[in-house]
């Protein structure tokens, strides 16, 4: 797409953020990406150039995952919570990592359907249309799972979550 | 005011900027009114806030080996397609030789920047980005020399009224301008022979930072370019079709007007590098972090290219006061221009990872509606569907 070679290089960032996002641990996250690109890779004579190398991406990532999780059976909520803190980006206020966490945990506990469109919409900024078609589903589904999502969210960090996630900047 | 009651979706549109802008206005009214709303909206701001804060770092992890060796092999395949001649797209994608010197030193920068990002030089994408910021800079600066940057402006890009083009020529893919477009009419609209040019005066930098901070949510400032003859006049901020912008508007000794605005990027314009010329007016639009910027004056190519090099020198390394944004007076900020020049940004390791503290403001501005704006025909991105 483009010949700065940062196109590519920002898309394989945002899957490895989304994979570890999705996934949590590392070694399977890293997996996910890997397979993708060999996916990719095998396949890029159907890319068209000048369409969207991200949906494009995303896309065989999603593909992917589906046939992994099929395949050994995902393992939902079996996040080592160390992950996590290791993640932060800064080693700011003990206060703001717990708070991170929490969000973490709540995440984890969502249903992988609306975690997935949570993901991708608020992390990786794509576009409801673009969701919906990664994932085969109508765009109407797309902003109810985002909408239920975050409201499971909001619901379970309870108070703190409106008046300290505020701080989390 | 409100025609109909905001679905539950369509405040998540208006979180996620994807609503379009006649019904955003409408939100921004109801949302003036309605505590809960805003409890909201706040709320989801943060967990947008929680997930980068959570997962960012993961993009200046070094690669595994197997996926770097899987990237370079991707991007051939991508670059072998890329070389194969595309019949539609071939004025675009015509090569010359001005062209082809441009595109290789583009590549060997970004195999060197590759090579630093690995070595945790860049710990924090904000940076990664500055970097792909700068290189986009140094090769329009090159182009420009080379007489490429002119020839962009030929490129037969179907839009109305002037021409968007990648970095490297490309035509930007459709619905990508907005955020380029949103800038321009704002520059055209609020430098024309208006009253009130800005809303804050730059009297107090503080309070004009402060203000603009709050209404988009994140912590931003307007850089001091005095070091290219610029000064601060003052800024405001009204509604764009990702939420709040905020626009800075700086002044030459010759009476020439740039504007600067800043806002969260439209989905899918993230990682873009634009420049745009119309007539005797440019435009530079790049990413950094979570922000989108856009440069606009009525300035030749190389000097837009100067201003957006202060600018990224200023961002990258910014004033001690604008670090903290719960400090109350910022006073004139000083600018301690990075000694090299832009494209080494390998000299300057600890600056990069000193300004990883950088804070991201305080959520708590809403969008600010009511100002006159000249956001006329935005096509919308979606138009929210109940289930």
């Amino acid at each position: 797409m483009s010949n700065l070679g940062s196109d590519l290089d920002v898309q394989i960032a945002s899957l490895r953020r989304y994979s570890r996002a999705l996934v949590r641990e590392r070694a399977d996250a890293d997996d996910l990406v890997q397979e993708t690109l060999a996916r990719a890779v095998a396949h890029a004579d159907q890319f068209k150039q000048g369409t969207n190398l991200r949906a494009w991406l995303f896309t065989i990532m999603h593909n992917v995952h589906v046939n992994q999780v099929r395949q050994k059976a995902s393992r939902p909520g079996d996040v080592p919570v160390e992950d996590v803190e290791l993640l932060l980006v800064s080693p700011a206020r003990q206060e703001m990592q717990v708070e991170l966490r929490d969000v973490a945990r709540i995440i984890d506990t969502l249903p992988e359907e609306q975690r997935q469109v949570l993901l991708l919409v608020t992390l990786e900024g794509l576009k409801y249309d673009e969701v919906a078609t990664m994932l085969g589903v109508p765009i109407g589904t797309v902003m109810s799972r985002l909408s239920r999502a975050r409201e499971s969210i909001r619901l379970k960090m309870g108070d703190q979550g409106g008046a300290s996630l505020r701080r989390v900047k | 005011m409100v025609t109909r009651p905001i679905a539950d979706e369509e405040l998540h549109a208006y979180v996620d900027g994807q609503l379009d802008s006649a019904r955003r206005i409408q939100v921004d009214a109801w949302l003036a009114e309605d505590g809960a709303g805003q409890v909201r909206l706040e709320a989801y701001r943060a967990q947008d806030e929680a997930l980068h804060q959570l997962f960012d770092s993961v993009l200046t992890e070094p690669l595994p080996p197997g996926l770097a060796d899987l990237t370079e092999q991707l991007r051939a395949r991508l670059d072998d397609r890329a070389a194969a001649p595309v019949p539609d797209r071939g004025p675009v994608r015509r090569t010359s030789p001005a062209r082809g010197d441009v595109a290789a030193v583009a590549a060997a920068m970004w195999a060197r920047l590759r090579r630093w990002d690995r070595s945790r030089v860049w710990s924090l994408w904000p940076q990664q980005g500055w970097v792909q910021a700068l290189a986009a800079i140094t090769l329009l600066i090159a182009g420009g020399v080379g007489g490429y940057g002119l020839r962009t402006g030929a490129a037969p890009v179907p839009a109305p009224a002037a021409s968007v083009v990648t970095a490297d020529g490309q035509q930007p893919q459709p619905g990508l301008k907005t955020f380029a477009e949103e800038a321009v009419q704002a520059h055209v609209f609020y430098t024309a022979d208006t009253p009130q040019p800005v809303e804050i005066a730059a009297d107090d930098r503080g309070e004009l930072n402060r203000r603009l901070s709050e209404r988009l949510g994140k912590s931003i400032f307007g850089p001091d370019l005095g070091s290219v003859g610029y000064r601060l006049v003052g800024g405001r901020s009204f509604p764009i079709a990702t939420g709040a912008g905020a626009q800075y508007m700086y002044q030459n000794d010759q009476g020439k007007v740039l504007t600067l605005l800043v806002g969260k990027p439209k989905a899918g314009q993230e990682t873009a590098f634009r420049f745009y010329q119309q007539d005797d007016r440019a435009m530079f639009y790049w990413v950094e972090g979570t922000l989108a910027y856009a440069l606009v004056g009525p300035v030749a190519h190389d000097d837009l290219m100067k201003v957006a090099e202060a600018v990224y020198k200023v961002m990258k390394d910014p004033p001690l006061e604008t670090k903290r944004p719960e400090d109350k007076a910022a006073p004139q900020p000083t600018v301690t221009a990075p000694p090299a020049p832009a494209p080494q940004p390998s000299v300057q390791p600890t600056s990069a990872q000193q300004s990883n503290g950088a804070p991201r403001g305080d959520a708590q501005g809403q969008p600010v509606g009511g100002a006159i704006q000249p956001i006329g025909q935005q096509g919308a991105d979606m138009q929210p569907k109940a289930m």
